[in-house]
């Protein structure tokens, strides 16, 4: 018997042979046992084929759910981190009790003023080397910005959601920042010496110095923008001032407002405008007078001479013995107000404990005194839901992560994907979320010690603080997209969002717990957003493989 | 198929009810196409958005579920020849077939094997891996993928047999023989 190729019998099986074939086919099966067993195989094997890849139909609940997670699947997230955050809450309790004694509140983490002072600290021990390395810094940040701009460019051109017309005004913008503040700028630096702008010295426009010790003796028409060890205004500045320094003293005539970064700032001139401080320490000495407002963000904050109208502190400490012309409000650890001050407006004070304000009586205070107590966060937060100003801040909270998450998910939609729903991806989420929170700020740290690192540092930090703020953004955008799910439109994707912000920040206010939850969906968010980052780059590394033509 | 006739005729309330009935398949054809489930998603989004955008072309007189899983097949395609894997179906392709090699697989075959199978077919060569899955995902005929592939009928012929082949031997050589 001459038997058919078993590649006819194969077509056959799959009722693809012609019909003439087919008819000789199915003739000679009937003689040939072997033959009609071969096609009985092949046809279990196309069935098999078929069920093995339509399996995964079935399946694809969890599949899909997987990229579009469904509804029950945000449990496992809402059980990690509430079930977490309750058991910390549990076993932390008995720790937040402890009070340290007086002397050694520098000790305690969740002191204000310790955070502040090795906030301060730390950042001037990093620089040390003061005015070279800024001025390194100043170039490589803005050579960095460059960079980054132009990485950000490639990526969503690569993911092919921005168009090029979008992305060549970005450039064009880009070079318009860049270019704007190069006009009228007298720009000097001094490797590790000193700067001196002599008594008889004008500069006739603004002035940029970067040096370890700065003097200014002379004029300057212009602004001041200083940047290095030691900075001293003894002359006259006709703009602002903006310094940033170890020590910053201002013993001369400002015309402008004074934006200080430093550890400590002494006042002990003339301030037409504004007084900026954010500092670990602020001095404002008796005989020195500030004409507009004095904003003070610091440990510690001590007035003696003159504030021609508000004195706002946030901070620990804020010590007033001079003259302040309008309102004191200060929210932190303690206020004094001793005696010659004086004070023609309200003082309002924000603070944990009435006894944290003092005020001698022999202190003159135009208008009303008002304590408000500050409960201690996270294990006292009713007060706060009775405010308007809390549901405000948190429909603004959910506002601007809702622009932001659109405009994030829209350049890039790799990182909506991300999936918390089942319990190993919420492992390695929480994992990777711990590494990224603790060993990111470590690496910026470690790279800005060799200094050469420095501008890779800072980016570092930008980096995580802006992956703070992403990460409720992350998790916000899962839990929308399991609830409400996500088709091809923008409107579910954008109400999902807002959907899942709401929730978010319903969660981190519930009261006990509601800051465990906030640090765990840190976490877990952190991590997502380095999954999700890690996935995009691999998958943009895997469509570089090979040549891809635009479009 | 009733969804979308009833679509033609008033498109925005319908298309979510095709998406909702044929999401899943598509999902799937494209992730055995395209072997990623990142690529897949992006895919099967782009493919409902030409849908939404073709539905008027579509004739009625075939079934709906033919031509939708032809969008997306093409659109697959499509993105593996940009990704320049593109792959070579010419009709220079259709060589006899060769015969010997293990026989059909149906025996090896048991039920905890068909994630095995499907893993199998992903480390296939393109060009044996797309008639396979158009042919039993989609249940294309031979003609029909050959019409998506841009090759004749014998050609897919001689494709899936040989595809049959090289995916027993993948399987044998994962798992060792049948037990």
């Amino acid at each position: 018997m001459n038997c058919p190729q078993e590649f006819r019998l194969a077509v056959y099986a799959d009722g693809e042979l012609p019909a003439t074939e087919s008819g000789e086919v199915a003739a000679h099966l009937d003689a040939c046992h072997a033959c009609k067993e071969t096609v009985r195989l092949y046809q279990l094997e196309s069935a098999w084929i078929a069920a093995s890849l339509r399996e995964l139909d079935a399946e694809v609940l969890t599949s899909q759910e997987t990229i579009y997670p469904a509804r029950g699947r945000v449990w496992p997230l809402a059980a990690f981190v509430g079930g977490l955050a309750a058991v910390l809450a549990v076993v932390l309790a008995p720790l937040r009790g402890i009070e340290m004694p007086a002397g050694f509140e520098w000790l305690d983490p969740s002191s204000l003023q310790t955070q502040i002072a090795l906030l301060v600290s730390g950042f001037f021990y990093v620089l040390e080397d003061g005015a070279p390395t800024m001025a390194s810094i100043v170039s490589s940040v803005s050579l960095g910005i460059l960079n980054l701009s132009v990485l950000v460019g490639l990526v969503c051109l690569l993911y092919r959601r921005v168009k090029i017309p979008t992305a060549g005004l970005m450039a064009a913008l880009m070079l318009v920042v860049l270019a704007a503040p190069s006009q009228a700028i007298d720009i000097r630096s001094a490797q590790n010496g000193a700067l001196t702008v002599g008594p008889d010295e004008v500069v006739d426009d603004t002035l940029v110095v970067f040096a370890r010790s700065i003097d200014i003796e002379g004029t300057v028409t212009g602004g001041v923008i200083a940047f290095g060890f030691d900075v001293n205004v003894r002359g006259n500045v006709g703009g602002n001032v903006i310094a940033g320094a170890r020590r910053v003293n201002l013993d001369g005539v400002v015309g402008g407002d004074v934006f200080a970064f430093a550890q400590t700032v002494t006042t002990s001139g003339e301030i037409s405008g504004n007084l900026w401080a954010f500092n670990e320490s602020t001095i404002e000495e008796d005989g020195s007078n500030v004409g507009g407002n004095a904003t003070v963000f610091g440990a510690d904050g001590s007035i003696d001479g003159r504030v021609g109208r508000d004195l706002t502190m946030y901070g620990a400490v804020l010590n007033v013995g001079g003259l302040v012309e309008r309102r004191v409000n200060f929210t932190g650890n303690q206020l004094i107000i001793r005696a010659p001050a004086f004070v023609g407006g309200n003082v309002s004070a924000t603070v944990t404990q009435e006894d944290n304000v003092q005020i001698d009586p022999a202190a003159r205070i135009g208008g009303t005194q008002s304590i408000e107590l500050r409960e201690v966060p996270e294990f006292s937060r009713y007060s706060q839901f009775a405010r308007i100003g809390f549901y405000v801040r948190q429909m603004l909270r959910i506002i601007t992560g809702f622009v932001l998450g659109l405009l994030l998910f829209w350049v890039l939609p790799g990182l909506g994907r991300v999936n918390l729903g089942d319990a190993r991806t919420l492992a390695v989420s929480g994992g990777v979320g711990f590494v990224a929170l603790v060993a990111m700020p470590v690496a910026a740290l470690v790279l800005a010690v060799t200094l050469i690192g420095l501008p890779l540092s800072i980016m570092t930090i930008s980096v995580w603080v802006m992956g703070l703020y992403i990460a409720k953004i992350m998790v916000a955008q899962f839990i929308g997209a399991a609830v409400i799910g996500r088709k091809p439109n923008g409107v579910t994707t954008a109400l999902g969002l807002l959907f899942g912000l709401v929730v978010v920040i319903l969660a981190v206010n519930i009261p006990f717990v509601g800051g465990l939850i906030n640090f765990l969906l840190l976490l877990v968010g952190m991590g997502a957003l380095g999954v999700g980052l890690y996935g995009l780059i691999s998958g943009i590394g895997a469509q570089q493989d090979s040549p891809q033509p635009a479009g | 198929m009733y969804a979308a006739t009833a679509l033609q005729m008033n498109s925005a309330p319908d298309f979510s009810g095709i998406y909702d009935e044929h999401y899943r398949r598509v999902f799937n054809l494209c992730r055995y196409l395209l072997r990623s489930e990142e690529a897949a998603e992006d895919a099967a989004h782009d493919v409902f958005v030409k849908v939404r955008s073709r539905l008027d072309t579509y004739d009625p007189a075939h079934p709906f579920r033919n031509w939708l899983l032809k969008i997306a097949s093409n659109h697959c395609l499509d993105q593996l020849r940009r990704r320049g894997r593109e792959c070579r179906l010419s009709e220079s392709d259709s060589l006899q077939p060769q015969a010997g090699g293990p026989g059909p697989l149906s025996q090896l075959l048991t039920e905890e094997r068909s994630e095995r199978v499907r893993r199998a077919l992903d480390g296939l060569p393109e060009k044996y891996r797309l008639p396979l899955v158009l042919t039993y995902y989609n249940d294309f005929s031979y003609e029909e993928v050959g019409d998506v592939l841009g090759v004749g009928r014998n050609t897919v012929a001689t494709l899936i047999y040989r595809a049959k082949q090289r995916l027993r031997t993948e399987l044998l050589k994962r798992e060792g023989p049948a037990s």
